[in-house]
């Protein structure tokens, strides 16, 4: 235990304490305060821990589960924050940028690190090279994982993304189409696009968020609640925390199995690409990487890119309880 | 007293204090009623006063499930005299249709698994499915006759309750060896 997690878990002991919120360790878990919960179904590979978690929900309590179909980030950001999904995993950039708006999210815990992938021409070898260059992305704005995390990476190496890139909006696969012709330069994509970009040697890969520093160093998708839900329903909060948790490290330990769950239950035909993503994405970090880093990284990067205004502190006090996974590492050990 | 001997003091204090925390206490284990490998009807409740470990296995698995009776099969050792008496270990089936219980009695003779101690625990596919569903643990069977299923060992107090768990088969057996004993002092002081 160092100084920072000694003081972290005094300040949650006195935090828990001086609101009468006992420990949800201290007797016997009670049931979940509801038995129904919705979460999203993405098209992305990445988040296979929520995609298959429905029967580790099931055995948390959870009668009703609900997966709600949504077309990419900025719907997964709108649906949590109104409440109309409870429990999302999402990457950490836009999350961050709705807590900076005042959303009403709370970020439970890290799953894993290294979804994303920056593709680029031969135009492209290092994030440097995109000044002046022409990079697709599926939507503009904070609520885009694709172009906060790129924004996040050009102010990393001081560059503006709000002048100094030629964005264009288009869906993935006409910019994988158009990477391939040359007539974009750069394209960031998740899983299973990586994989399909290497598969068929298109451009080269110019940033690995699971291998290249610092990126790998923090955490990309995070569980994050709905903060009425949270409040409300700490045990069934807590019930799913344990379920997604669960799912990851199946992820990690069982790759073979959840890649054709992943092709089984439609989510990709490839079964290669589905097997490489679950190789490649370490899900077996949970308990390893500090959230807190992580949201204080990203908050700096997208201050530096203009997209958040709030201090890292202050990102960290508002949107963030990190009470339920500090009792979750106890109770699963792998 | 210097700061830093000061905070020294404090970290070595909390680590200390961490290490010997209790397990949680996650809830009351799912309750179970399956048939051992002698052909008797075993349920969870049976076992309450001693410390028990819940794995999950099949007996024509021929990669991971050795492995893991195997890591059992050790800690078993390790335990002495607390095993029997004071500590149990139940393998329930994921492959009830195959693994009869004489089936799972030539399982558990390979592992040195007879005497006292630890069940291997078959049932009907619907009582197998709701054990499996209520721990939590995946399992599917495949056309070839495999069973795919997640690796989950639970561990569970002299009261029932659900402790901990662990997940996979590589976890730390010492780690494991650790919270058993603890379990089975933290009963024993009471």
């Amino acid at each position: 235990m160092n100084r920072r997690q000694f003081v972290r878990g005094a300040a949650i002991t006195s935090a828990a304490a001086a609101s009468g919120v006992a420990s949800l360790q201290a007797a016997a878990e009670p049931p979940p305060e509801t038995t129904k919960i919705r979460l999203v179904r993405t098209p992305s590979l990445c988040v296979a821990p929520m995609h298959l978690s429905e029967p580790l929900l099931m055995a948390e309590g959870f009668t009703d589960v609900q997966y709600q179909k949504v077309t990419g980030g900025v719907d997964v950001s709108n649906r949590l924050a109104s409440g109309d999904v409870n429990v999302v995993l999402h990457f950490a950039g836009p999350l961050i940028a709705r807590i900076d708006a005042g959303d009403p999210i709370t970020v439970l815990a890290g799953i894993h690190v290294g979804c994303f992938e920056l593709f680029g021409t031969d135009r492209v070898r290092a994030v440097k090279d995109l000044r002046g260059k022409t990079v697709a992305v599926p939507d503009l704005g904070s609520g885009s994982s694709q172009y906060v995390f790129l924004a996040a990476m050009l102010a990393h190496v001081g560059l503006d993304p709000r002048k100094d890139v030629n964005w264009v909006t288009q869906p993935p696969a006409e910019s994988m189409r158009m990477l391939a012709e040359g007539k974009i330069d750069a394209f960031l994509g998740f899983p299973p696009e990586p994989q399909e970009l290497r598969a068929k040697k298109i451009g080269h890969v110019v940033v690995s968020s699971a291998a290249d520093r610092p990126w790998s160093q923090y955490f990309c998708c995070m569980v994050t609640g709905n903060r009425d839900f949270v409040r409300k329903n700490p045990v069934a909060t807590k019930r799913a925390l344990r379920a997604l948790l669960k799912s990851a490290s199946v992820c990690a330990l069982e790759p073979e199995r959840v890649a054709r769950a992943l092709v089984d239950q439609g989510f990709t035909a490839e079964y290669a690409y589905a097997l490489q993503t679950m190789k490649e994405i370490p899900y077996d970090r949970w308990r390893v990487y500090n959230p807190d880093d992580t949201l204080r990284f990203y908050a700096l990067r997208l201050h530096e890119a203009g997209i958040v205004k709030k201090s890292p502190n202050r990102i960290i006090a508002d949107g963030t309880d990190w009470r339920f996974l500090e009792e979750l590492k106890k109770e699963l050990k792998a | 007293m210097r700061l830093t001997a000061f905070l020294a003091l404090v970290v070595a204090t909390a680590a200390t204090a961490a290490a010997s925390e209790p397990l949680a206490r996650i809830g009351p284990a799912p309750a179970f009623t399956l048939t051992a490998q002698d052909g008797r009807r075993v349920s969870l409740a049976e076992l309450r006063g001693k410390v028990v470990a819940v794995t999950f296995i099949y007996a024509s698995c021929v990669d991971t499930c050795p492995l893991l009776t195997a890591k059992m099969a050790g800690l078993r050792a390790k335990l002495g005299s607390d095993f029997g008496p004071r500590v149990a270990f139940v393998s329930v089936t994921v492959d009830p249709e195959r693994d009869t219980p004489d089936v799972l009695r030539r399982y558990a003779d390979r592992y040195g698994a007879t005497g006292p101690g630890w069940w291997f625990l078959t049932g009907s596919p619907a009582e197998i499915a709701g054990v499996t569903r209520r721990y939590g643990v995946f399992a599917r069977k495949q056309p070839r006759g495999d069973v795919d299923h997640t690796f989950l060992t639970s561990l569970i107090d002299r009261q029932g309750m659900l402790r901990v768990q662990y997940l996979g088969i590589r976890y730390d057996a010492d780690e494991m060896l650790r919270d058993l004993r603890s379990l089975v002092s933290e009963t024993a002081s009471r």
